[in-house]
C-alpha cells in the first residue's frame, strides 16, 4: 500500500478497519511523497494499491502501465495556517503580499505549491515569501514554531496538527483543490485484496474516516 | 625527523577490497553521468536557479569555513591542550552534529535562534535581526554542521604536535598568544588546512538542516543542495545537471588539495 | 655576580626527584646520569616548564619557584636560556628567524632582531645559512643555531639538555670542540645535562652525578676520579684522561708517547687535553695487521674483573685502562705482565683545548 503522505492518518485507520475485516491479512503502508512513490513504483517496487496526492502522478504510473486505472476518491482544500493566537493577525490572502510579515508557501515542484499560486494567483495576490518550503509539513513545522506569520497548506495537515495552529479559510470563490486517486498496481500479488481495499476506501465507512481527516467526498 | 619514503607492496588481498571501495562509490557517479541529458546542459546550466544557488552555494560554504576556522581551532586547542571536569562530555557534544540527523540539527537551531527561539527571541525582539530564512541562516546551519570536521581534525593535529617546541619557545620569552600564533598554529597548519577542506567540503553538500532552518528560497537561500532536491520533483534531468555542476566544483577544490593536505 | 641557587623538589610519574644543585657565574656545572635518572626534569624545573613540588629555586638572588611562598615565575620571564634535546628549532622559520624569535618576543622590532640575529650567525660562522630552514642544516649547524638562539636573549643562566646526543659519532667529536668553543665565550651560569661523561668532562667544570632522583656525587673530574662513590660512577671514571701538545694530526703525551688523533682544524693546536674511553682500546696478542696508526706494545699492569668485563691497566709507553670482554680476555690468556699489543682509531680519542 503506497500512499501519498498527507493520507497517513486516515489510511491507518483504514487499514485497521480492513485487517479486521479480512482476517489472516495484514497491510502493509509505506507512505511518502507522491513523486517519490511514483518513482519507486516506476522502478518495480512491489505494490499493491497506489494512492496519490494528485492527477498527474497518477498518470504518469498509468501511462507506464503499472496501474490500470484509477479513481478519484477525495479532494483536499488548501487553508491559511497560522501560529496558535495568529500573533500577525492574518486574515486572508492580501497578507501574503506583505514584505514585513513572514510568508511561507510551498516549492513550486510540489503539489502544495503548484496549488497555492493557483490560489493567490485566483485572489490577484503577488506573494512575497520568505521561504518555498520542499513539502508541506516542513512549512506547517514553521508555521507552528511561530517561525512564519502564515503558510498555504491543505486542510487535513491543518487538522493533524491540532492546537499548534490555527486554519483561516480561503474566500469561496476561490476554488482550488488537489484530487486524491487511488488505483490496483497491475502487478499486485494479490488484486482480490487490493480492489476490496480500494473498495474500501470509496464506501460510507472509508469515507466517514477521510471527513474526519478534513478530506472532501470526490 | 623526516622519514624515507619506501616503496609499499600491498598485501594482495587488499587489492581487491580497495577496488570494491572504489566502484561502490564511483559507480554511480557513472550512472548520474550515463542519465546527463548532454544536449541539454548548456540551456540547464544557464537556468538562474543554478547559478543562483551555486552562487550561494559557494559563498555559504566558504563563510562557514572562515567562521569555523575562527571557533574551532581555539576549541580544538582547548580540547587538545587543557584538562577541566567535564571535557569528555564537551568533545562528545562538540561531535554530536556529526551523528545527528541534519535536519534534527537544523529544528534545534530553529529553537535556538529562530524569532520564537531561546536565544532568537531576545535578539529578535531588540533588534530586529532574524537568522531563518536569510544567507546568514544558511551559513549557520552550514557552520553548526560541519564545524566538527575541523575540531576534530585539529584536535588530532594539535594532540599529535610536539609540544616541545611551545616549550622552547616559552623560555625564549614568547607569551602564550605569541606561541599559539606563531609555533602551535604553524605547527597544526596541515591539520587546520585538512580540517578546513573537509569543513567546506560538508556545508558545500549540507542539506537537512539548511533547508529546516533557514527555508529555501531562491536566490536568498537555496543553496546547491536545495535545488537538487527540489528539481528531482519535477524535472529530472534538471537534477542531474545540478548534481553536475556540484560535483564538478567540489572535485575542483578537492582533487588539488586532498592531495596535498589529507594524508 | 649571577648564581643559581636551587633545592628542587618534585614528583612525576616514577619520578621522585630530591635535589640540590647551584652554579655561579661563568662556571659551567655537569649533570650525569643515566636515562631515567630525572635529568631533563631538573632542566625543566630550572627553565620553569615544570614547577616544583618543594624547595626552592633562586636566581641572581631572584626566587623563582618556592611553592612554600607560592612563588612562581613562568617560563617567559625568566632569564634563563635552554639549548633542548634535538634542539627544537622552529621547523617553519629560518636560521635568522630562530634566532630573532626570542628578541621578537621581547618586544624589539623586526629590523632590530633580524640585525642582532645576523650578527649571532656571523659569529657562529653561520652566515650564509640566514634564510635556511632548520631542516636543511646539519646536525653541528643546528646546534649552534639553538645555541645562538638561547643566547641571543642574554640570559643569566644557560641550559644544555643533551646537546650532543642528536649527532651520530662522527661528527660529535668536531661539534663537542667547536660547542665548547663558543660556550667559553658565555658569561653566565651553565648546566649541562647528560649522559656521556666525555661531554661532562669536556664542557664542564664540575660534575653533579645524579642516579634515580637523587644526587650521588659532585666534585671536580679530578675528585670524582679519585673516588667513584657508586657502581655508575666507577663505570664512568673509567675513562682515560691524557694531557699532551697537539702538533698536526699527533699528540705529544705529558708523560711520553704520541697518538694520532682526528683532531679538527677548530682545536688550536698547543696545550690539549684527551679522553679515551677504555672499551675503544683493543687488544691482541700479535701485532694486528692493517694499519690503525695507533699501535703500541704494551704490558698488562693488573686486571680487575667487572661482572662480565674485564678492566686491564696497561703499562708502558702509554698508561691506559682497556676494557675487554671476560671471553677476550680469557682467549686472549691476559694475566699480569703480560705483553700484549694494544690500538685505537684516531677518531676515538677525543680532543680539547685545555
Amino acid at each position: 500500500m503506497f500512499a501519498a503522505a498527507s493520507l497517513s492518518d486516515a489510511f491507518t485507520e483504514l487499514a485497521q478497519a480492513f485487517e479486521a475485516a479480512h482476517e489472516g491479512t495484514s497491510v502493509e503502508l509505506s507512505f511518502a511523497g507522491s513523486s517519490s512513490l511514483r518513482e519507486q513504483i516506476l522502478a518495480g517496487a512491489p505494490a499493491d494499491v497506489f494512492a496519490s496526492a494528485n492527477v498527474a502522478n497518477m498518470d504518469e504510473v498509468i501511462e507506464a502501465g503499472e496501474v490500470g486505472s484509477a479513481t478519484v476518491f477525495a479532494t483536499n482544500r488548501l487553508q491559511i495556517a497560522v501560529p496558535a493566537g495568529n500573533p500577525a493577525a492574518v486574515d486572508g490572502l492580501a497578507d501574503f503580499a506583505d514584505p514585513d510579515l513572514l510568508i511561507g508557501l510551498c516549492a513550486e515542484e510540489v503539489p502544495c505549491g503548484v496549488l497555492g499560486r493557483q490560489a493567490l494567483d485566483a485572489a490577484g495576490v503577488t506573494p512575497s515569501p520568505d521561504t518555498a518550503e520542499p513539502d508541506v509539513r516542513a512549512l506547517l513545522t514553521k508555521v507552528e514554531a511561530g517561525e512564519l506569520d502564515a503558510g498555504l497548506v491543505y486542510v487535513t495537515d491543518v487538522l493533524a496538527a491540532g492546537g499548534g495552529v490555527q486554519g483561516i479559510d480561503l474566500p469561496a470563490e476561490i476554488d482550488v483543490s488537489t484530487s486524491y486517486t487511488i488505483g490496483t498496481v497491475t502487478g499486485s500479488g494479490d488484486a482480490d485484496l487490493a480492489a476490496a481495499f480500494v473498495e474500501l476506501v470509496r464506501s460510507d465507512e472509508g469515507q466517514a474516516v477521510l471527513e474526519r481527516a478534513g478530506f472532501e467526498r470526490a | 625527523m623526516r622519514r624515507r619514503r619506501t616503496r609499499n607492496r600491498a598485501p594482495w588481498v587488499l587489492l581487491p577490497l580497495a577496488a570494491v571501495g572504489v566502484a561502490f562509490i564511483v559507480l554511480p557517479l557513472v550512472a548520474l553521468l550515463q542519465r546527463t541529458p548532454w544536449g541539454d546542459l548548456g540551456r540547464l546550466l544557464g537556468d538562474p536557479v543554478v547559478t543562483d544557488a551555486l552562487r550561494l552555494s559557494l559563498v555559504s560554504a566558504l563563510v562557514a569555513t572562515v567562521l569555523s576556522l575562527l571557533v574551532g581551532v581555539p576549541l580544538a586547542w582547548v580540547l587538545a591542550r587543557t584538562d577541566f571536569p567535564g571535557r569528555a562530555v564537551v568533545r562528545a557534544l562538540v561531535t554530536l552534529p556529526m551523528v545527528l540527523p541534519p535536519v534534527v540539527g537544523g529544528a534545534a537551531l530553529l529553537f535556538a535562534f529562530g524569532r520564537r527561539g531561546l536565544l532568537g527571541e531576545p535578539i529578535y525582539d531588540g533588534t530586529g535581526f532574524l537568522l531563518p530564512f536569510s544567507l546568514w541562516g544558511v551559513i549557520a546551519a552550514n557552520t553548526f554542521v560541519a564545524m566538527p570536521f575541523l575540531v576534530i581534525t585539529v584536535e588530532a593535529g594539535l594532540r599529535s604536535a610536539d609540544e616541545r617546541y611551545e616549550d622552547a619557545a616559552a623560555t625564549l620569552g614568547a607569551s602564550r598568544w605569541t606561541i599559539f600564533r606563531r609555533i602551535t598554529v604553524p605547527n597544526a597548519m596541515p591539520a587546520v588546512l585538512a580540517g578546513a577542506v573537509l569543513c567546506w567540503a560538508r556545508a558545500l553538500g549540507e542539506f537537512g538542516a539548511t533547508v529546516t532552518f533557514a527555508g529555501n528560497l531562491q536566490g536568498r537561500t537555496q543553496t546547491m543542495p536545495l535545488a537538487v532536491f527540489l528539481a528531482l520533483e519535477s524535472d529530472r534531468d534538471a537534477a542531474i545537471a545540478l548534481s553536475l555542476v556540484l560535483i564538478a566544483v567540489s572535485l575542483a577544490v578537492l582533487i588539488p588539495l586532498r592531495d596535498r593536505w589529507l594524508r | 655576580m649571577s648564581t643559581l641557587d636551587a633545592a628542587i623538589r618534585l614528583r612525576l610519574g616514577d619520578l621522585d626527584l630530591d635535589v640540590a644543585l647551584g652554579a655561579d657565574t661563568g662556571e659551567a656545572v655537569a649533570i650525569l646520569g643515566p636515562n631515567g635518572a630525572g635529568k631533563t626534569t631538573i632542566v625543566r624545573a630550572l627553565a620553569g616548564l615544570v614547577p616544583i613540588d618543594g624547595g626552592c629555586i633562586t636566581l641572581d638572588g631572584a626566587v623563582l619557584d618556592r611553592p612554600d611562598s607560592a612563588t612562581f615565575v613562568p617560563s617567559e620571564r625568566r632569564p634563563i636560556g635552554v639549548v633542548f634535546q634535538d634542539y627544537l628549532l622552529f621547523p617553519r622559520m629560518s636560521a635568522r628567524d630562530n634566532i630573532a624569535f626570542g628578541l621578537r618576543s621581547r618586544g624589539i622590532d623586526k629590523a632590530a632582531a633580524h640585525e642582532q640575529a645576523d650578527a649571532w650567525l656571523d659569529r657562529f660562522g653561520l652566515a650564509e645559512h640566514a634564510r635556511s630552514r632548520p631542516s636543511a642544516l646539519s646536525g653541528g649547524q643546528a646546534q649552534r643555531v639553538a645555541l645562538a638562539r638561547a643566547l641571543a636573549t642574554n640570559p643569566k643562566l644557560l641550559l644544555l639538555d643533551e646537546p650532543l646526543a642528536a649527532l651520530d659519532a662522527s661528527t660529535r667529536v668536531h661539534v663537542r670542540a667547536e660547542l665548547r668553543r663558543h660556550l667559553t665565550t658565555f658569561e653566565g651560569a651553565r648546566i649541562l645535562i647528560t649522559h656521556d661523561p666525555i661531554d661532562a668532562l669536556i664542557l664542564a667544570d664540575r660534575l653533579v652525578i645524579v642516579e634515580d632522583g637523587r644526587i650521588t656525587q659532585t666534585g671536580t673530574a679530578a675528585d670524582i676520579t679519585s673516588r667513584p662513590a657508586t657502581r655508575y660512577v666507577a663505570d664512568l671514571v673509567g675513562i682515560n684522561l691524557l694531557h699532551g701538545r697537539l702538533d698536526g694530526s699527533t699528540v705529544h703525551l705529558a708523560d711520553g708517547g704520541e697518538l694520532t688523533v682526528a683532531a679538527d682544524d677548530d682545536v688550536p693546536r698547543g696545550d690539549v687535553a684527551l679522553a679515551i674511553r677504555p672499551q675503544a682500546i683493543a687488544l691482541y696478542a700479535e701485532r694486528p695487521d692493517g694499519s690503525p696508526r695507533n699501535v703500541w706494545a704494551a704490558t698488562v699492569a693488573d686486571l680487575e674483573a667487572d661482572r662480565d668485563r674485564i678492566r686491564v691497566r696497561l703499562s708502558g709507553p702509554i698508561s691506559l685502562t682497556a676494557e675487554v670482554t671476560a671471553t677476550a680476555a680469557h682467549t686472549l690468556d691476559l694475566r699480569p705482565g703480560q705483553q700484549v699489543w694494544a690500538s685505537i682509531k684516531a677518531v676515538d680519542v677525543s680532543v680539547y683545548e685545555r
